[in-house]
């Protein structure tokens, strides 16, 4: 028990303290070996995934090489280094009716708060230290087993101002309200924050568009989407979409934010190249100091040379309870501080928080 | 050069462009692809041949024509001896993704089944089922309207013979992720027989072009689509007779101690066309408890996958399919890791896999030679797990030899529970008879009898 302890206040300090620059392998990787021998130790299900591939911690001398699972197994089995029944939050896979969805257990919520606190403040919102955070996704109080929604309503108490509201229910996008809570955003001249998922946000562009309704949101204004869209029933390309954000609420591209996350990983990784900040290049989505990425060929899962396109493998020192290694299906290129996203695998299941929104969209 | 289209020769040909074709990863190919519109379309359809032959008057001429153009098609494709034959394959896997080793095997699966004689027998038993139902005849209708799907490379071709056979006039939509073997496929019977190929057109638009759509239902056709889920419920919206060979799938049945060469015949069904059709298995079914012998199974039938991968080469997995294999594989490893009975074989990529556990989530659809090995202690226990899964079961694959089966149809829980759908042993599913879609699709077997057919059955 001390030593659960000991790892847990190593971590949340590193996650609150270490420089937002500093990818050096050092304190990341020592901490990345501890966990992986608490995770081995304490997560009978990962015990057996890694004896399988007799991957032990006497054998793993670098963090590259800790054992990832797979997201398709949080499906199938809990993946937790405590008793079920101490569980005090159980964030699901989006999912559909066919298909099972993930679930991913936490003990404790203080390490994702740290972590999307801190990565937020210092990719979305600066120089800001509050906005008004306008929300078009799922929030907790509709969404209990939505991490998106823990996220979005953390957000919203932590850097949201007294006029931050959410516009999306279980009955669907709100654009309406939305557009009353932007127009009084224009006339105080109060950069709004709108977060959202790619559907709801084209959803409500939509009914703008239907209505000739255009925007011309106060300087510093930004949008932040996230999930995808693909092969669902609304298909645009990412260069439209995001020029129809832009025409749609008036502020230029290096406003515009994306998130990849996802619901079994307790951080996240942000496309930002806001004018505050200095991060480039545009296409790629930054990573925190406490998460580290490789790819991985997809024939074999062999890990990969920086920069070379393979399935993304994500580390992440807040996945505490679980497992820090989290092989996606995502194809991409990794570095040391940022990933670059290729794809999806098109005919795997979607995934993410946009299909939320469909679900709970009615059908045209 | 291939083209995603196929017009009569009385017909204006539409206006084209240089495309690349790109196919889940796969591309390399320059095609001629059709540039459609509406305008285009309406008056080319009024040229279509028409009305329907079917069974009226002075129709056994047409029929015997029909025939004869189609048994030279036959002749060509399933040896692809005529002239450009080895370009054609090369550009169809890179359409595709398929080996050209797969492909070849394909083309002579399709072309193989069928000779004069068979198609004239289809003819004798169509109509004397025609017969069966004298108060309900009505004409053949106007217009099929053929959905292809893009799966299986040439899904359409055995009804589009048959249609061809009655000839009912033809639009097939080809799907835009393999558009291009069916235009190849009707140019050959254009060089064959000009007329019997006026009254059958082939073309390419995506989903999102809903004019077309709407332009061809415009002449109330009666439909047949073969796709997934989506494709179907686009098309089932309309008004119109439809006829759905939607998401399906079939399992194989076996006995434990099942010889090798059934193994082989077990593997083929599932390399063949990479596990992607409704004939292709999901899952075997194998009669025991004792892991001992699924274990013995299991390697047997790695024995056999690895033979087929030089018989039936893979061509090259896309990332994207790599991906789906490695979280399939990923799932059961932690499944195994969790304290399941879990058994899995992979070869040294993602070439195939071979599972074995005490049960699986059928409605998952796996590819690309993934074999699900579900142990069951009875026959009971089988029909238990079957019927949650009927509805989308196409056909049952019997693994082992004659006598087996013979035990096994006798078994009075599968007569009392169970109404199976039509069986065929290992090594036949990729390659069924000539009439094997109305034995699994009543609606079409209306269809091809000119019956009154109900909308959206």
């Amino acid at each position: 028990m001390r030593a659960v302890r000991q790892i847990n206040k190593k971590i949340l300090r590193f996650i609150q303290t270490v420089p937002m620059t500093e990818f050096a392998d050092g304190a990341f990787q020592q901490l990345a070996l501890e966990l992986f021998q608490y995770q081995y130790e304490n997560n009978a299900v990962y015990r057996g995934v890694c004896l399988q591939q007799n991957l032990t911690p006497n054998v793993i001398t670098a963090w590259r090489d800790i054992p990832a699972v797979t997201t398709s197994a949080f499906k199938e089995v809990p993946l937790i280094c405590f008793p079920m029944n101490e569980a005090i939050a159980v964030f699901h896979t989006s999912g559909t009716t066919q298909r099972r969805a993930g679930k991913h257990y936490f003990r404790t919520l203080d390490f994702y708060r740290a972590a999307m606190g801190r990565s937020f403040a210092e990719f979305c919102l600066t120089p800001h230290k509050k906005m008004r955070l306008l929300f078009l996704g799922p929030t907790a109080e509709y969404f209990l087993n939505s991490s998106l929604g823990y996220m979005f309503s953390g957000w919203r108490d932590e850097f949201g101002d007294e006029q931050s509201a959410s516009f999306f229910s279980p009955a669907g996008v709100d654009a309406a309200a939305l557009q009353n809570g932007l127009e009084i955003a224009i006339r105080e001249n109060i950069p709004v924050f709108i977060l959202g998922t790619a559907l709801a946000l084209l959803e409500c562009m939509e009914v703008f568009q239907r209505q000739k309704r255009r925007f011309k949101l106060p300087c510093g204004s930004r949008i932040l989407d996230t999930g995808g869209y693909k092969g669902r029933r609304i298909e645009v390309g990412r260069n439209e979409f995001q020029d129809r954000l832009c025409a749609s609420f008036g502020i230029s591209r290096e406003y515009l934010l994306n998130e990849y996350g996802m619901t079994e990983l307790s951080s996240q990784f942000y496309e930002s190249s806001l004018p505050e900040n200095s991060f480039a290049p545009r296409s790629a989505h930054f990573a925190s100091p406490w998460v580290r990425a490789v790819a991985v060929d997809p024939e074999n899962l062999a890990v990969l040379p920086d920069g070379e396109i393979g399935l993304l493998r994500i580390f992440d020192l807040a996945n505490v309870d679980s497992v820090m290694a989290v092989q996606t299906e995502d194809l991409g290129r990794a570095w040391q501080d940022r990933i670059e996203l290729i794809g999806r695998a098109s005919g795997a299941e979607l995934r993410g928080c946009s299909l939320l929104t469909e679900m709970i969209s009615p059908r045209t | 050069m291939l083209r995603n289209f196929f017009v009569p020769s009385r017909f204006a040909e539409p206006p084209t462009l240089l495309r690349h074709h790109a196919n889940n990863g796969h591309s390399g190919l320059i095609y001629e692809a059709a540039q459609l519109t509406s305008s285009w379309l309406a008056p080319a359809l009024a040229k279509l041949r028409q009305p329907a032959c079917g069974f009226k008057a002075g129709s056994k001429a047409w029929q015997a024509r029909a025939i004869a153009a189609w048994c030279k098609v036959a002749a060509e494709w399933k040896t692809l001896r005529f002239p450009g034959a080895k370009k054609i394959l090369v550009d169809l896997a890179a359409t595709t993704g398929l080996s050209e080793k797969m492909l070849k095997e394909a083309l002579h699966n399709h072309f193989g089944v069928f000779d004069e004689t068979i198609l004239k027998e289809w003819l004798r038993r169509t109509k004397q089922q025609r017969g069966k139902y004298a108060v309900d005849k009505v004409n053949y209708p106007a217009l099929v309207f053929l959905v292809a799907a893009g799966n299986i490379p040439g899904v359409a071709i055995h009804p589009l013979i048959h249609l061809s056979l009655l000839g009912i006039p033809t639009l097939v939509k080809n799907a835009s992720t393999e558009p291009l073997l069916l235009p190849a496929i009707l140019e050959t019977l254009a060089r064959h027989d000009t007329e019997v190929a006026a009254r059958l057109v082939a073309l390419t638009w995506s989903r999102t072009q809903a004019d077309l759509t709407q332009t061809v239902m415009t002449r109330h056709p009666a439909l047949v689509a073969f796709g997934d889920d989506d494709t179907i419920e686009n098309f089932a919206q309309q008004e119109s007779y439809f006829v759905d060979f939607g998401d399906r799938f079939s399992l194989t049945l076996a006995p434990p101690a099942g010889a090798q060469s059934h193994v082989r015949k077990i593997a083929y069904d599932f390399c063949m066309f990479e596990q992607m059709g409704c004939l292709s298995p999901q899952a075997i079914f194998l009669f025991t408890d004792d892991w001992k012998k699924v274990d013995v199974f299991c390697r047997q039938l790695v024995r056999a996958m690895e033979r087929m991968s030089v018989t039936l080469p893979v061509r090259q997995r896309t990332p994207a399919q790599q991906a789906m294999i490695q979280q399939w594989r990923g799932a059961l490893i932690a499944r195994g890791a969790a304290g399941e009975k879990v058994i899995l074989l992979t070869g040294a990529g993602t070439g195939w896999t071979v599972a074995a556990a005490t049960h699986f989530d059928l409605d998952e659809r796996l590819a690309y030679r993934f074999v699900r090995v579900w142990p069951v202690a009875s026959i009971r226990a089988f029909v238990e797990v079957f019927q949650r899964y009927q509805k989308r079961a196409h056909i049952l694959i019997w693994g082992s030899s004659v006598n087996e089966l013979q035990k096994f149809l006798s078994a009075p829980e599968l007569d009392q529970r169970l109404e199976p759908g039509p069986f065929t042993f290992a090594g036949k599913a990729q390659i069924p008879n000539c009439g094997w879609l109305e034995d699994v699709n009543p609606a079409w077997r209306r269809l091809m009898c000119g019956l009154r057919l109900p909308k959206n059955i």
